[in-house]
């Protein structure tokens, strides 16, 4: 890959020259500030950029700033950001992720670790370029996206890619004085909806849920993801629980609202359902997965077993 | 690079002679603060946080965990003085005195360490 380090700190630039550059197979290129950067990028013999390490504070613009601005560019939608900062609170952890950063990492860091963060990114960037290659407008449009695989969605408040997402929550389960809950969406009979929807049908209600979703979590401070299988991921900061039953009565009349175009499976309207709230206090870094994962499979739990008590009920009455 | 030393270890030897050098500027930037009774001005405040703040990104990488925790712990305290009594507190202080004897032992060390190392080029 070719990288771009953005950094004040010379020192840091240079640190990362002679780890990145000569140790790994990628290149490097260094600017010591967002304007820097910028300018370098808009010259025509700027080599292509395939990842960024942005430092944040800087001076005039930061490298939130400039975050926001590379994923708004349209050149860098798809490329990743990691985020490289001695600032560790929340507030800025939570403003990178938002802004389109896909890992984020503190300084003072350890150099193997830059190595490993950057070889996860690669892969991460490798994959993407495949879905990208599957969505584009001039490649097949009767490839559809895997039913269990995540997706990147564009252009949805606070809707992150789940690469981002489950990098972003081993962040926030350190900070002790703001904890989070994570809950899991998911939008039931997924499994036939998949089977019968054009792929362009499927993409737009996956897209139009997590647009319902975001909108219904508008009051609170949070990141979601859609983590494939028709289920979406919400870290939603704890100081201000959600209801989560309310939250799902206002998403599916929403849905109801909306009626999006799709197969209905047996004539049925598209419903969500949720799973409980899992706590993310307390857990280790590499714990927060196992909760990211308790969601996922909680909320396709629950939708399972609400087809099972509605046939129940119908064979019930059928019988009565 | 030494007989033996891997890459890696060179490459980080080669960025810590680099800091060393900076470390004295910095620890200029930050010295005044000790000497302002009242708010510091930007003039003083400005370099002082920035280079308080890039020493705690960079030092810990280099294999000076302290002095990046001396920097860090300076920073944030310099930030919460201003944001209540705008002076530098006698805590504060304390920090950043400990800040400049930890930078000052990473600087004597490496002067220390410069004829062996010579010696062994």
């Amino acid at each position: 890959m070719q990288i771009m380090a953005i950094d004040d700190d010379p020192i840091i630039l240079e640190l990362l020259s002679e780890v990145i550059g000569p140790m790994t197979n990628h290149s490097i290129i260094t600017a010591t500030s967002a304007k820097e950067a910028l300018t370098m990028l808009a010259r025509p013999e700027t080599p292509k950029i395939d990842c960024f390490l942005l430092d944040i504070q800087m001076p005039e613009m930061d490298g939130i700033d400039l975050c926001r601005a590379l994923r708004r560019s349209g050149a860098y939608p798809f490329a990743p950001i990691l985020m490289l900062t001695a600032m560790n609170d929340r507030r800025y952890i939570d403003a990178a992720f938002a802004a389109g950063a896909s890992d984020y990492i503190t300084k003072p860091f350890e150099v193997n670790d830059i190595q490993l963060r950057i070889r996860q990114a690669e892969h991460r960037a490798a994959r993407l370029a495949r879905q990208i290659q599957q969505f584009t407008e001039d490649s097949d449009p009767t490839v559809k996206p895997k039913l269990d695989e995540p997706f990147v969605l564009y252009d949805i408040n606070n809707v992150i890619d789940h690469y981002s997402l489950c990098n972003y929550v081993p962040m926030i389960s350190g900070q002790t004085l703001s904890n989070s809950v994570v809950a899991g969406f998911h939008i039931r009979k997924i499994a036939q909806i998949h089977q019968s929807a054009t792929p362009i049908q499927f993409r737009g209600l996956i897209e139009d849920v997590a647009e319902i979703i975001s909108d219904a979590l508008r009051n609170f401070n949070f990141l979601m993801s859609y983590a494939g299988n028709g289920t979406y991921l919400c870290v939603v900061e704890q100081t201000q629980t959600p209801d989560c039953r309310q939250i799902v009565d206002q998403i599916n009349l929403a849905l109801h609202q909306l009626d999006p175009v799709v197969p209905k499976p047996d004539n049925t309207q598209i419903r969500v359902c949720t799973s409980d709230l899992i706590p993310l206090i307390g857990r280790r870094a590499e714990m927060t997965q196992v909760a990211l994962t308790m969601a996922k499979e909680m909320a396709e739990k629950r939708g399972r077993e609400i087809e099972i008590e509605l046939d129940t009920q119908w064979f019930m009455s059928r019988t009565a | 690079m030494r007989p033996g030393e891997d890459p890696l270890t060179a490459a980080i030897a080669r960025v810590r002679a680099k800091f060393l050098t900076s470390l004295n500027d910095r620890c200029a930037e930050v010295a005044p603060l000790l000497s302002c009774a009242d708010t510091p001005p930007d003039d003083i405040l400005v370099p002082a946080l920035t280079a308080l703040h890039k020493t705690a990104g960079s030092a810990g990488s280099l294999g000076y965990r302290d002095l990046s925790e001396a920097a860090f712990g300076g920073e944030h305290s310099v930030k919460a003085d201003l944001d209540s009594t705008r002076s530098i507190s006698p805590y504060t202080r304390e920090w950043l005195v400990c800040f400049l004897q930890l930078a000052e032992r990473a600087m004597e060390d490496n002067s220390k360490d410069a004829p062996s190392a010579a010696r062994q080029a």
